[in-house]
């Protein structure tokens, strides 16, 4: 599930513009740096008026002078990328059968038997549904991460085709040539269905990414806390030296007391220490309350700089595309030096080997890391040789 | 340390309500692919060209390699928040200057603020302007109005943090803060610490050379300025990276790792800047009688002056440097005393300095600046010299006397347009000849086509000096530069300027060097005139004031050789490290 943006350079920035405009009912006309744009009364666009508009393709502003300006940065291709990405969110493309070359899965490629021959006999259609998310990941002390991801499921089965998701992706750049869509077909359940599945799965795989910026979010909170923790015992040494000396005036007033002869005096003395008394019980419940926090490891304070400093991971799906594929099974002949077999695997056109393939002799899953041997006529593992 | 579940993550799916809102849209065919393709875009992030690079003049500034590597690392790979620690003289300003045009050409300067030591602010303002074409207001112009007037400001740290602005400073939401010579808020328990980081910004570039002065604990507070919690705790990042009986570094990658994500350090021996020979020679005259009478008279005044009036001090710090400039230029400072200034506590005494120089009949120095031109004209292409001097009346004769002579010459001043400007210095490459230039000549001028330059005076700023030899000793020069210093005999430029600046090396000093030793000069609260003039002034005799000179001198090494101590740690400290630019 890779990175499904595209960078975005100053050539695909203009044909975007093109293909985005015809596609709306305008015509566009190069004339050397510059776009001519023609809009009919009829073009589905608010970005420009009736008539002939011309965009200078350049960035540098003298050249711009008081035309309208496309780069990366423009407002235009800002606008443009606005509209069209508010204007069909969800919809349905066919896709054309151009992948007729088979799909090998990585326990095959990676084999050392050859394949002589496959053949795919189609059983049923079936529905996918491809969408893709954006991955927002925001603390406050690391830099907001922003990723976009695709990911595709069968609409029944929920089950995962990424092969998919990276044929759309071929497709839909401003270097290929627009897809034909239309209305999807899909009903509201099955479409929040498809996108609660996808979300989970895309989030499985940015976990790593996650996982880093989490590191760096403890860091800066456990700094924080250290630092909380070097002030509190601050305090506590400050606490305890307070009530030390509370203590010794409380000592020198109980003497004083005893001492003077009148009684008025020796109230007065007995008032002041009577407040100290106070003050410095005052003191130990600070001092308590401090060192039985710090014992427990400051829970509140921990609390509050983890909040503070929490990731929130926000998965929002943007796009849903309805793709129609075909579901069969693949014959597939294989051969090495000494033996020769043939075996039957789950297959859908252009998504892959659908199921995964045991090996018979110790009933591990084949994979790139773990392919597929011929043992006469056994299909094996190459860890159980 | 049990902080590991300390930070937790809560993941919130949005339900995807806006999406089933289309549901029912029937839009046309092509309206899906233009929505997935958009969306693909959007993400996708802006084009990592340094977009505005074709628009940097490259007669201004010449960029090099790892000043472009530098810029777009700092902008693209850490997003806008970066240390610039190259060593010195690789060119840490244009590099910023590079980073602040770029996010001018996208839109994300609003507000600027360029924090830098006093002595700096200015040559800042004038390099932003001249070699990347960006308008800042120094907090030192006469129409700067505080921090909340305007939206790009060059200042000094020191008056940022005072009193009077700190509020204004804080108030605001800056979009991109630089902090110049950044080891100067090494320490979290300064003003100056507390300053930076209460600032709010968005985008934050620090530059040093020398990142860090003492010991490790300044890496540690500059970086956590710019990326808090990168080393994560103060205690942690001692632990862990400093080995306690040592004080040497340990657990090294992990450090270079974490630095690699904040920090830019180009090595010199890494870049191809090369720089050619510099040769200086200073020729001191004899004065004539009357040239000695007048020098005697002026600073006698201004020496009785200055005790009676210290409010005085800058008229009389110029009136001392424009007598061993010209009497020309001396004369005007007097006539506007006496005719329009009306004073007449000192009447008689400046009656009798006008009188004094009335009673010069040739001016020494501007005779003997006839012999290196002439040398010049034997020797050298098209006999191209620059002579610098700091007053307008000074050039005036020059150039009225090179002229009588038959020599080809241009003047250049504060006075002239932007265009005009360019075409005196086209006219003085392409004719040859003398260029007679105050010191309004910039340094994004591009003069490394001559290569012998005249101080007819001496600046009492040895930056200013730097200055104008930076002007043709600099990137590109292929030839030996010659530079000649003109002084009178028992002068202040002859037993005070050029001794000192002698003494501290300061004719031989590697670019940039010298910011470093004047902004640790002033880090101890001194200004370089000041330091001067208070000397100057207050000397009983010649041998005072040959060991008060002597004294600064010392001084000044010391700090040279503690900034150069530094640098040299610095250097150890990073050596394995690669934090410069890719190979690729």
């Amino acid at each position: 599930m890779s990175d499904a943006s595209l960078s975005v350079t100053q050539a695909r920035v203009e044909r975007f513009a093109e293909r985005y405009l015809e596609a709306v009912g305008c015509s566009v006309r190069e004339r050397g740096d510059e776009l001519v744009v023609t809009v009919p009364e009829t073009a589905r666009t608010d970005l420009f008026e009736a008539g002939t508009t011309t965009i200078v393709c350049a960035a540098d502003p003298e050249r711009i002078g008081a035309d309208l300006a496309l780069h990366p940065e423009s407002e235009t291709f800002r606008s443009l990328l606005r509209e069209a990405a508010d204007r069909a969110p969800i919809g349905r493309v066919e896709l054309a059968a151009a992948d007729a070359e088979v799909r090998l899965p990585g326990w095959l490629v990676e084999s050392e038997a050859t394949v002589t021959d496959t053949e795919f006999s189609p059983y049923y259609d079936r529905t996918a549904v491809v969408g893709l998310f954006r991955i927002g990941v925001e603390t406050v002390s690391e830099y907001q991460t922003d990723v976009l991801r695709a990911g595709a499921v069968d609409a029944d089965s929920l089950r995962e085709l990424p092969a998919l998701a990276d044929r759309l992706l071929a497709r839909a750049t401003p270097d290929s040539a627009p897809l034909e869509a239309a209305a999807t077909t899909l009903d509201e359940d099955a479409v929040r269905e498809a996108v609660d599945a996808l979300g989970e799965r895309i989030v499985e795989r940015v976990r790593p990414t996650i996982a880093e910026i989490r590191e760096g979010a403890t860091r800066a909170a456990g700094a924080e806390l250290d630092e909380y923790r070097q002030l509190q015992d601050q305090r506590i040494d400050e606490l305890e030296a307070e009530i030390s000396s509370v203590s010794d005036a409380i000592e020198r007033l109980s003497t004083a007391a005893e001492a003077v002869d009148s009684q008025a005096e020796r109230l007065e003395t007995l008032r002041e220490r009577k407040e100290l008394k106070a003050k410095r019980a005052e003191l130990r419940d600070e001092l308590t309350e401090l060192t039985d926090a710090r014992a427990a490891g400051f829970p509140e304070k921990r609390r509050e700089v983890g909040d503070r400093h929490g990731l929130e991971v926000a998965v929002e799906p943007l796009t849903v595309t309805e793709l129609r594929y075909v579901q069969g099974e693949l014959e597939v002949s294989i051969a090495d030096a000494a033996d020769r077999t043939t075996l039957r695997v789950g297959y859908g056109a252009g998504v892959g080997v659908t199921e995964p393939l045991a090996c018979e002799r110790c009933g591990s899953t084949l994979s790139a890391a773990n392919p597929l041997r011929l043992d006469g006529e056994t299909v094996c593992c190459t860890s159980c040789r | 340390m049990d902080d590991e579940d300390l930070v937790s993550v809560e993941v919130t799916h949005e339900p995807p309500d806006d999406l089933l809102k289309a549901l029912d849209e029937g839009e046309p065919e092509t309206a899906h692919w233009a929505g997935l393709t958009a969306t693909r875009l959007r993400h996708g992030e802006a084009s990592k060209e340094l977009r505005s690079l074709a628009a940097v003049d490259e007669a201004e500034v010449k960029l090099l390699e790892h000043q472009v590597d530098a810029a777009h690392r700092a902008l693209f790979d850490m997003n806008g928040k970066a240390l610039l620690a190259d060593e010195v003289g690789l060119g840490k300003t244009i590099e910023v200057g590079m980073i602040l045009k770029e996010m001018h050409f996208r839109d994300t300067d609003d507000s600027v603020l360029v924090l830098t030591p006093a002595q700096l602010a200015k040559q800042w303002q004038a390099e932003m302007g001249e070699k990347f074409g960006l308008e800042f207001v120094c907090n030192y112009d006469d129409e700067f109005e505080g921090f909340d007037a305007h939206d790009h400001v060059i200042a000094s740290i020191d008056t940022a943090k005072s009193d009077r602005h700190r509020a204004t400073v804080l108030a605001r939401d800056w979009d991109v803060l630089v902090l110049d010579e950044a080891h100067y808020v090494k320490n979290e328990d300064t003003d100056r610490y507390e300053l930076i980081e209460r600032i709010s910004y968005d985008y934050a570039f620090f530059l040093t050379a020398t990142p860090i002065q003492n010991d490790l604990t300044d890496l540690y507070n500059i970086v956590t300025l710019l990326r808090p919690g990168l080393f994560g705790s103060r205690e942690v990042f001692h632990r862990y990276f400093i080995d306690g009986d040592q004080e040497t570094l340990v657990n090294r990658n992990e450090l270079q790792e974490r630095l690699e994500q904040v920090m830019i350090r180009n090595r010199r021996e890494e870049t191809d800047i090369d720089f050619t020979e510099r040769h200086v020679d200073t020729r001191t005259f004899e004065p004539s009688r009357a040239e000695r009478e007048l020098y005697e008279a002026v600073s006698e005044y201004v020496k009785g002056a200055y005790g009676r009036d210290q409010g005085q001090k800058l008229v009389l710090m110029l009136l001392q440097k424009e007598v061993v400039s010209s009497p020309a230029a001396l004369r005007k400072t007097i006539e506007k005393r006496l005719y329009e200034q009306g004073e007449l506590t000192h009447k008689a005494e400046l009656e009798s300095i006008l009188e004094a120089i009335d009673a010069i009949e040739t001016v020494t120095k501007r005779e003997r600046l006839l012999d290196i031109v002439e040398e010049a004209r034997e020797r050298v292409e098209m006999g191209r010299v620059i002579v610098f001097t700091q007053f307008r009346a000074t050039q005036d004769r020059i150039i009225e006397r090179l002229a009588r002579e038959g020599y080809e010459t241009h003047a250049f001043h504060g006075g002239h347009s932007s265009r005009e400007k360019e075409e005196i210095v086209a006219a003085f490459e392409e004719r040859g000849g003398v260029l007679v230039s105050t010191d309004a000549m910039n340094e994004g001028r591009n003069l490394q086509f001559c290569n012998i330059m005249v101080n007819y005076d001496l600046p009492w700023n040895p930056m200013k000096v730097e200055q104008r030899i930076g002007r043709i000793h600099r990137i590109g020069q292929k030839r030996a530069v010659y530079v000649f210093n003109m002084a009178l005999e028992d002068t202040v430029e002859e037993h005070v300027l050029d001794r000192l600046y002698h003494k501290i090396d300061l004719f031989q000093q590697s670019v940039g060097e010298l910011s470093s030793i004047l902004t640790r000069l002033e880090d101890s609260g001194t200004s370089f005139e000041d330091e001067i003039f208070e000397r100057l002034v207050s000397a009983g005799s010649e041998v005072d004031l040959e060991n008060d000179f002597d004294a600064m001198a010392v001084d000044l090494r010391e700090q040279r050789d503690l900034a150069r101590k530094v640098e040299e740690f610095n250097s150890g400290v990073f050596r394995g490290f690669d934090l410069g630019a890719d190979d690729e």
